[in-house]
């Protein structure tokens, strides 16, 4: 049985649409990522699923039963908060323990759920602490205690590293999909940052403008992405307008490229997407391997990133395209004219 | 620092302290030496008494209970106005929210006037009623009672409550009532165990606050509860200008006084109490709009109530000074201007205005003399003379106007400083209970102006004067207005002194409508209305008029 499903649910505020039904699916102890810009309406997709936001229309349904007329405190969800939302009148233990209290644990049930919740997150030995002392990472800790305490049936998690620095969030990160597989826990999170969305889930709901453009496992949305719009938000920005040559071939102005061009009629207008990883400066009078298109540029900028260059390229059309190049190879020199192998990317219909 | 600018800070520091010490400590220590010697030896002897005749221990818990039950009910009722201007954005709201300061500024003789004139004996709604059910005598009889008093307190305090519990309540986080929402907790189980303890310092502050003032309220017990009702602060009067006890009116005064300084002490205490807590989580203000029925309800329902509680009273007042026997008239108003040879004052009424104007004139200028020097020896630097003296020049604010008053006729009528007879008593007392304003409105200015503003025009070649002149007194120009206008409203409004002080053939306008409201016959009344429309209307534009310049654009507060 399908645990959480989302039909056609649409809401607006005011004159603004900000959902346009959406509907998608989650299995139980699967977590889904819902991917987005920000305004692209998943933080309100979130909280109509918490119960905080009534949609205008369509519903949320737990294991068939429809949630219209639960309100949120008895829905058993637990919710991370985009700023925590902690309580700043109560400690550390207090927070955790709230939950509880309100599902009439009782007191001992409470204290020992408490410290379990504390050790699940590495905060042993902080309870008495007021929020106030807390950094943004045990903050972090605290709102995920404080949400799994109770023993939700789904977890909602908004932009849940939204408000820490890099650093932090890296390590963060990591700790959350460890406690997460760890527990089973069903989840839906929500983030603006496809690395954390990579991360993290099972499955990528990618959302523009109120709708769900595509959802997927991470590796196929990688690999297939199902439009330029997806490819551009997934960091794939090398898009290059073309028209189909033939089943293996687009004509652009760097030249014909072999993309997978199958099912599409010669001389359609096209939108190709060169990869920027698998990419190999090649000599002057050497062969691509088989299945590698060449492109030829001026190099703009290099940037070292440990295990890769990662260069600007000045196309014949003016267009500048970015690739990682293997750093065996030596750095290419600013301003000198290279020849890049590249492997064959994906191939979008052109809707303009 | 330079020598020279010692001699320049003593002598900025002087000013506020010789007038401080010569129109408030000396008064004040007269009241101590008054009510500590009998028969010309220190004792304890009139305190003792003051605790051991019942009637002034019926006085004190009097006090003390109707200022508790008066703090409840504007709490109770105020509250969901808090929480509807601290959650909603609305059409009119920063209109509605000015507007309803308006009774809070009122003076407390135009207070109980308009009280009167809606539900007083001669009130719109008991006339209305006899004229409907053909009534000989008033349904209505709430003059003299409790309920007029609390009605009138709720009426006065209520902003006071809306503004301080809702700017608290603007600042909590409504992600966290969210949060608890998801955590299990339904909508009463979230406002009881997050809203409230987080709103607990406010209401704290707003409680206190609301619980002095009606602590020591005067005019409204005075004129609406009649000779069966005394707060310490009316039995100060009636000892002191209806009995002539003296020693009695003393001791009562130094209670007042001891507990004035207690509550304002623990008030202060409260609010830095509070100004630590709300800082870890004071940040962005989140409104929403009034979009379905039930936001609708609440905004609009209470809208209304406020609108029916504070504006009835005041447009009753101003329709009950037009309306007379023959229909609406102006007939009151023109009374004012009449000397008849039954008159009170022997004088046209109107003349009050005059002196009135006249006072607060007086006070204004005298204000401004003070306050200045002190927000300037203030603003200087951060020292110990400056965290001692600022609570010392506040010290005022602490102190009732019934008590000032009366330590003025006895410590002023007699050599050293025998200004009895002289003009000048009324503004003095005014202008001790205004500066301490002025000197709130002009210190942040003043504080805010950097140090190489004025470094800078020294060393361009400006003399200290044109310092002065040329950077400073512009860049204060608009709290110097602000603060002017609140000290001459202050003065306009101000009833507890001058009942003391005021010649009975001077009197300013709250007293004419004290005197008028105390008098039968409707032409007495109709002109203490029509003298109160009047009063009202001065003060509330003035109020308007400090609201646009602390808001709109060049406003520095």
């Amino acid at each position: 049985m399908v645990f959480l499903e989302a039909r056609n649910l649409s809401k607006s505020f005011g004159s603004q649409r900000v959902l346009h039904r959406v509907s998608f699916t989650l299995e139980q102890g699967n977590i889904l990522c819902i991917l987005g810009p920000s305004g692209s309406g998943k933080t309100t997709l979130l909280r109509i699923i918490a119960g905080l936001e009534t949609p205008d229309d369509g519903s949320v349904l737990l294991r068939g039963r429809d949630l219209r007329h639960t309100p949120p405190h008895l829905r058993r969800f637990g919710m991370m908060f985009q700023e925590f939302a902690l309580f700043p009148h109560l400690d550390v233990s207090g927070n955790i323990a709230f939950g509880l209290h309100m599902r009439k644990f009782s007191r001992a049930e409470a204290a020992k759920r408490t410290a379990e919740m504390l050790s699940l997150v590495g905060l042993e030995g902080f309870g008495a602490r007021r929020i106030g002392e807390l950094s943004g990472g045990e903050r972090q800790r605290v709102a995920l205690a404080r949400s799994l305490a109770p023993y939700p049936v789904l977890l909602l998690l908004d932009e849940p590293l939204g408000s820490l620095d890099r650093a932090l969030r890296e390590k963060l990160l990591f700790d959350l999909r460890e406690i997460l597989r760890r527990i089973g826990m069903t989840t839906i999170f929500v983030t603006h940052d496809q690395a954390e969305a990579f991360a993290v889930s099972d499955t990528i709901a990618v959302m523009d403008r109120g709708g769900i453009v595509q959802m997927d496992t991470p590796e196929n949305l990688y690999r297939n992405p199902a439009s330029p719009e997806v490819a551009r938000f997934l960091g794939l920005s090398n898009l290059i307008d073309g028209r189909v040559e033939s089943a293996s071939s687009v004509a652009t102005a760097l030249g014909s490229l072999i993309a997978p061009a199958q099912g599409l009629a010669a001389g359609e207008r096209v939108t190709v997407l060169i990869r920027p990883d698998a990419a190999r400066i090649i000599g002057e009078d050497e062969k691509p391997a088989l299945g590698m298109s060449i492109i030829e540029g001026t190099v703009r900028d290099c940037l070292f990133r440990g295990k890769n260059y990662h260069i600007e390229l000045k196309v014949q059309g003016g267009q500048t395209l970015v690739f990682e190049v293997p750093i065996e190879a030596g750095a290419p020199e600013i301003g000198r004219a290279v020849r890049l192998a590249v492997a064959p990317g994906s191939v979008f219909h052109s809707s303009r | 620092m330079k020598p020279g600018r010692d001699h320049s800070a003593v002598a900025l520091a002087a000013v506020p302290l010789l007038f401080l010490g010569a129109f408030y400590f000396y008064p004040l220590f007269e009241i101590f030496s008054v009510s500590l010697t009998s028969d010309g030896t220190w004792g304890l002897r009139n305190i003792v008494n003051v605790f051991s005749a019942g009637y002034y221990a019926r006085v004190l818990w009097f006090t003390t209970w109707q200022a508790a039950l008066s703090t409840l009910l504007t709490l109770v009722l105020a509250l969901p106005a808090a929480y509807v201007f601290a959650r909603y954005r609305f059409p009119g709201k920063s209109l509605i929210q000015s507007l309803s300061a308006i009774p809070f500024v009122l003076p407390s003789v135009v207070v109980a006037a308009a009280f009167s004139a809606l539900l007083g004996p001669r009130g719109l709604v008991n006339e209305w009623l006899m004229a409907i059910r053909g009534l000989e005598s008033p349904p209505i009889r709430l003059e003299h009672t409790i309920t007029f008093i609390l009605m009138a307190h709720v009426f006065y305090n209520f902003t006071v409550v809306l503004r301080i519990v809702g700017g608290f309540w603007s600042r909590i986080d409504p992600g966290l009532v969210q949060a608890a929402q998801v955590l299990g907790a339904s909508p009463w189980q979230s406002f009881r165990k997050i809203t409230l303890p987080l709103l607990r310092p406010g209401i704290m502050a707003a409680s206190l606050l609301v619980f002095i003032f009606c602590f020591s309220s005067f005019g409204v017990i005075l004129i609406l509860g009649g000779p069966r009702f005394a707060t310490i602060e009316v039995a100060v009067y009636r000892q002191a200008m209806h009995l002539f006890n003296l020693p009695m009116a003393a001791a009562l005064s130094l209670l007042q006084i001891c507990f004035m300084f207690v509550f304002m002490w623990v008030y202060t205490r409260l609010q830095r109490a509070a100004s630590v807590e709300l800082t870890p989580e004071a940040g962005r203000i989140v409104q929403r709009d009034v979009a379905t029925v039930k936001d609708r309800l609440i905004v609009w329902g209470t809208v209304s109530f406020m609108l029916v509680l504070l504006a009835a009273p005041l447009l009753a007042l101003a329709f009950r000074s037009l309306s007379t026997e023959g229909g609406l008239s102006l007939l009151y108003y023109r009374a004012l201007f009449q000397n008849p040879s039954q008159s009170i004052f022997y004088i046209p009424p109107v003349s009050a205005i005059g002196y009135s104007v006249g006072y607060a004139a007086v006070a204004l200028v005298m204000s401004l003399c003070i306050a200045l020097p002190a927000a300037l020896f203030l603003s200087r630097d951060r020292g110990r003379a400056t965290s001692l003296l600022d609570p010392l020049f506040m010290l005022p604010l602490a102190t009732s106007s019934v008590t000032l008053g009366f330590g003025y006729i006895i410590a002023l009528d007699e050599p050293p400083l025998n200004l009895r007879t002289s003009l000048l008593i009324v503004p003095l007392a005014h202008t001790l209970v205004a500066y301490p304003f002025v000197v709130r409105s002009i210190l942040p200015a003043l504080r805010s102006i950097p140090a190489g503003l004025r470094e800078s025009a020294v060393l361009l070649g400006a003399a200290p004067s044109q310092v002065w002149w040329k950077v400073t007194a512009p860049l204060i120009r608009m709290p110097l207005v602000v603060g002017a206008i609140f000290a001459f409203t202050v003065s306009l409004g101000e009833f507890g002194a001058t009942i003391f002080l005021a010649r009975p053939e001077l009197p300013t306008m709250p007293l004419a409508i004290y005197r008028f409201l105390g008098r039968p016959g409707a032409l007495n009344y109709g002109q203490a209305m029509a003298m109160s429309t009047i009063l009202m209307i001065v003060t509330a534009a003035g109020f308007l008029l400090l609201e646009r310049l602390r808001t709109g654009p060049g406003g520095e507060l």
